[in-house]
């Protein structure tokens, strides 16, 4: 499930990487990121929002998924990055995970969703400090492509997060 | 395993419903709560303390002194065993947060010990637990010379013998009809599954008694509907006359049941059934469990089965209508295979010549003297033979007691080999295609579904409806005007509802069997008060969702008990009346605007509202002086601890009545309603709705949101006059609702929505209520009336207190549904005393009124 918090130390980089390290990467102000494909469910544009009262502001709401009621945080608002107005570019990625309670399915909303790519093995970097805004411990680390740095998200451990449980 | 306060605390509430309303003669009910009990320690096992243990110890030791009869004063018992479950419950509380424990668990064990001993029978307890007799009760008695110790304990023994046999004999009488009725069921199987939780109630009690014969016949005829269940075998006859023929050899061992030498120990009388006997049809349930045998498979079919199925014939049958052998042939040869079966080992070994027939007779003489002893024994005791003659007899026996018809027609040369043959061939046939016919029969009629899978597909169904609705209404469908469109488009339409509507039917289920159940009920309390009663069911035909089933069960008993108590009266009663001896209850269910309703109606004496008022009045409910309606006062039975009882019984009147049935009602989002008039009955009025998982809700609008509320917490709705409007000290806000002032929330700030309407006189207000006390709720305007599947929120915001769910709307997006209760709490205390934002005191909050007569003038 999720990593811990050791991450820093090799074999927690490779912890579900060492066999697929294809990611996600998606867009977040002006900063790449990436999460494990696996993870990932299904990609949609903006989807109407259901807002829930008594949560904190990242929790948007809730969207209909098919028939299923599925929460969505905003990832901006989450990491403490400024908000910004949704556009046709904004993404919904719905993400699956297992936790205590069996699968569970959440959506994240992003600037935007770019590609998938293959990210060698030994191009992943231990991730550093970033100080406050963003708990070392959501990154599982730090990958460098030709142009770009992109991190690498552990999305299981943000959406278990003790935070997201309200009320 | 992680501690499960929640789960732990509903074992333990159901427990002391259970206890609240056990009548203490009845010893299948004690020993229900006593199972309940034993499941207990592995609740409270996280909790790695040795309190709760040992107090669970003191309750099982109780309750089994209490069905074994060592206890007088079985009310004080009862209370103690109350005081021990309050125990526990507050261990439960206590002990995850490591707060102390004030209970006094040794004192109150002492005090139930004393309960036992001042009997003087619990010294005695664990010498009588293991002497013989008692070991072996079904036994030949072996102490007959022993003197009863006490005569005054054997009378209260013999009674408690008497009530036993009565309780069991009807336990496993209901069984049996119970097992007749499941025959008639569509899907036999899942039924038959349900009569093991009665199974192991009789189980229990009987090996508690320590009547081994009996448990293991119960465990074994367990077992067999255990394994058919388990391993989907076609249902056929032969098991249920298996099972009932066990029931005839529990009831024959029920029945022979007496008090033993030792006027402590219970015995079945020895010529109640012969072992041997028991012993053949015990091995028979055996087989049957393996599934190897004849019973399930080759037995023939009897009633409707045998229509479709021809019964197998007997081969001597088949050779008679061939002509091969006449009819005297037959009965000649039936009786001498018979006596060939009989032929004893003594009759072999002297035909065998191994003995004189002097010998034999010498050797069953000796055998009489000591009766236990084989024959064979006996002569190789006295040197006539040997091991090995023996051994060949026996085998010699065995071929001759086996030996087929078949076999006998050949050796006889009465029938030839191949005509046998022929005869064997066509038996085979008859009895292959009666079981095949049979099977797919049954294959046709029910399939087995994981209610996972169930769910699904309604989830998906409902999906269906919405995308279906959001097609026709969307606008370039719309404008397409070709006539042809518009055929289709509502043809798709009838076959979606049509699709809903039996997609739905899935989740429902007859109402018949709870009813059944309280048939039952209804004659034991009947005699258990003395009264005679006419228990009638109307409708029970009538499908609920399956959910739901069970959770009527506990209130409709309580129900029952309170009218059988206070409203029949007795037949002398009834004479004096002018009324026909027998009383009627009669239980009634029906659909009625979306909703199940079950009413009970008696024609006993009704409420007598003085007495009831005065009553209330005593228990301080209502204040003296104060005019009530006929109706509030009827809403008062609904009161917390209130009872009319003048004495408690041990049925009714232990200070929790009605309001525990409105409570598991309103927990299923139903509604009760009680109406009586005096002297000539009362009807109590359950309305549920159909199915737990859609809701009746009204759409609401505040600011930009929508909310959904559940129509039943709503009374009414309407604009404020600006004279309806009134603050209380700046702070919490009223308005006044005909003659009463109710506190007024705002959702809006509730849910913190922007934009809404700030004054009251241009929004709207709903009054809504929750357990019995009315609010007002503020919102911009009610969009409408929908059904609603409710969808649950995820793990993540089930703890977000004003709601209770989600659903998808009409048009696609989520909806939320409001949690009543979680408003009145979002909002402050919900207590009688305060209420509004700051919980400060309002005053003029009339509670005493409040509580009484809302809730019958629902929508």
């Amino acid at each position: 499930m999720t990593t811990g918090s050791g991450l820093n130390n090799d074999t927690a980089i490779h912890s579900g990487m060492e066999h697929d390290n294809k990611c996600l990467q998606f867009e977040l102000d002006g900063e790449y990121y990436g999460v494990d494909i696996l993870k990932v469910r299904e990609i949609n544009g903006m989807m109407d929002i259901t807002a829930v009262p008594q949560t904190p502001m990242f929790m948007k709401g809730l969207i209909n998924l098919r028939g299923k009621v599925v929460p969505v945080i905003d990832l901006r608002l989450k990491f403490g990055l400024a908000e910004s107005e949704y556009d046709e570019r904004t993404s919904i990625i719905v993400i699956e995970f297992k936790s205590i309670h069996g699968q569970v399915q959440m959506g994240i909303v992003v600037d935007t969703v770019s590609e998938v790519i293959n990210i060698p093995f030994e191009n992943i970097e231990a991730a550093p400090n970033f100080g406050a805004r963003l708990k070392s411990e959501y990154i599982k680390g730090m990958a460098k492509t030709k142009d770009r740095v992109i991190i690498i998200l552990d999305i299981d451990l943000i959406l278990t997060d003790e935070e997201l449980t309200f009320g | 395993m992680a501690f499960d306060l929640e789960k732990l605390e509903e074992q333990l509430n159901a427990i002391g419903l259970d206890l609240i309303m056990i009548s203490t003669d009845n010893l299948v009910e004690i020993s229900d709560v006593l199972g309940k009990i034993e499941a207990l320690p592995e609740s409270f096992a996280p909790l790695e303390s040795e309190l709760p243990g040992q107090v669970i110890d003191g309750l099982i030791e109780g309750l089994k002194a209490v069905i074994r009869g060592q206890i007088d004063d079985v009310d004080q018992a009862i209370t103690l065993v109350g005081d021990g479950l309050t125990m526990l419950q507050e261990l439960a509380r206590a002990l995850p947060v490591k707060a102390p424990f004030k209970g006094d668990v040794a004192g109150w064990a002492a005090s139930f010990t004393s309960l036992i001993t001042s009997e003087g029978l619990l010294a005695e307890d664990g010498q009588a637990m293991s002497s013989p007799a008692v070991a072996q009760p079904s036994s030949i008695p072996q102490h007959l010379d022993d003197e009863p110790d006490s005569s005054e304990a054997s009378l209260g023994w013999s009674l408690s013998v008497e009530h036993f046999k009565k309780e069991f004999v009807a336990a496993v009488e209901e069984l049996q009809v119970l097992l007749v009725a499941i025959e008639q069921k569509n899907d036999p199987l899942s039924a038959l599954g349900s009569l093991t939780s009665n199974m192991r109630t009789i189980l229990g009690a009987t090996s508690l008694l320590q009547l081994e014969d009996l448990a293991t016949l119960t465990s074994s005829s367990n077992d067999l509907i255990e394994y058919v269940v388990a391993e989907h075998v076609p249902y056929s006859t032969a098991v249920t006359d298996i099972l009932l023929k066990a029931g005839d050899y529990v009831l024959k061992g029920l029945r022979g049941l007496e008090l033993g030498p030792d006027g402590r120990s219970w015995l079945i009388a020895p010529d109640s059934y012969s072992s041997e006997e028991l012993s053949g049809f015990l091995e028979q349930l055996w087989m049957a469990r393996q599934g190897i045998m004849p019973v399930v498979m080759d037995q023939p079919p009897s009633g409707s089965g045998a229509a479709s199925a021809p019964k197998p014939k007997k081969i001597g049958e088949i050779l008679v209508e061939k002509g091969l052998i006449s009819e005297g042939d037959l009965g000649g040869l039936i009786e001498a295979q018979q006596n060939a079966r009989k032929v004893t080992l003594g009759d072999i070994l002297v035909a065998e010549k191994f003995i004189t027939q002097e010998d034999l007779e010498e050797a069953l003489e000796e055998q009489k003297n000591s009766p236990g002893k084989k024959i064979g024994e006996i002569l190789v005791a006295s040197g006539k033979l040997d091991y090995e003659q023996i051994d060949m007899a026996m085998k010699n026996q065995e071929e001759k007691r086996e030996t087929k018809l078949g076999e006998f027609l050949v050796k006889s040369k009465i029938g030839a080999p191949d005509k046998v043959a022929i005869a064997l061939r066509e038996q085979k046939q008859s009895e292959g295609g009666g079981i095949g016919g049979r099977g797919g029969q049954i294959m046709a009629q029910t399939v087995k579904v994981e209610t996972k899978k169930l769910d699904g597909l309604i989830d998906l169904v409902g999906e269906l409806v919405i995308a279906q609705s959001l097609i026709t209404s969307n606008e370039m469908i719309t404008s397409l005007k070709g006539q042809q469109v518009n055929k289709d488009l509502a043809l798709v339409g009838r076959i979606t509802s049509e699709l809903q509507r039996n997609a739905m039917s899935l989740r429902m289920v007859q109402i018949h069997q709870t009813f059944q159940k309280m048939n039952r009920l209804v004659r034991d309390l009947a005699h258990k008060f003395e009264k005679d009663v006419k228990f009638e069911t109307v409708g029970s035909d009538t499908e609920v969702d399956r959910n739901m089933v069970e959770s009527i069960y506990d209130p409709l008993v309580h129900m029952v008990r309170n009218s059988l108590d206070h409203g029949v009266e007795t037949p002398a009663e009834r004479r004096e009346n002018g009324k026909p001896p027998q009383g009627t209850v009669r239980l009634k269910a029906y659909h009625q605007g979306g909703n199940v309703v079950i009413e009970l109606t008696d024609d006993g004496r009704g409420l007598d509202t003085d007495k009831v008022l005065k009553k209330a009045i005593d228990q301080g409910l209502v204040s003296p002086g104060e005019m009530l309606s006929e109706a509030a006062i009827h809403a008062l039975v609904f009161q917390p601890g209130f009872s009319t009882a003048d004495k408690i019984s041990d049925v009714s009147g232990r200070g929790v009545g009605m309001d525990v049935v409105k409570q598991s009602i309103e927990k299923l989002r139903g509604k009760v309603d009680f109406t009586s008039v005096r002297g000539q009955g009362s009807t109590m009025t359950i309305r549920l709705p159909l199915t737990l998982a859609i809701i009746d809700g009204m759409i609401v609008r505040v600011g930009e949101h929508r909310y959904i509320l559940p129509t039943i917490s709503i009374i009414e709705s309407f604009r404020p006059e600006q004279a309806d409007y009134f603050t209380v000290r700046n702070q919490g806000e009223m308005i006044k609702v005909r003659d009463r002032l109710l506190p007024l929330m705002r959702l809006d700030r509730i849910v913190g929505a922007h934009g809404a309407l700030a004054d009251p006189n241009e929004a709207l207000v709903v009054v809504i209520e929750n357990e019995g006390q009315p609010r007002c709720l503020m919102v911009d305007e009610v969009l409408g009336k929908q059904e609603v599947v409710i969808k649950s929120l995820g793990e993540r915001l089930k703890h977000v207190r004003a709601l209770a769910g989600g659903t998808i709307l009409g048009d696609g997006r989520v909806g939320l549904i409001l949690d009543v209760a979680g408003l009145f709490e979002a909002t402050g205390t919900g207590g009688p005393v305060s209420f509004g934002g700051e919980g400060d005191a309002g005053g003029d909050w009339d509670m005493g009124e409040g509580g009484g007569d809302s809730w019958d003038m629902g929508m």
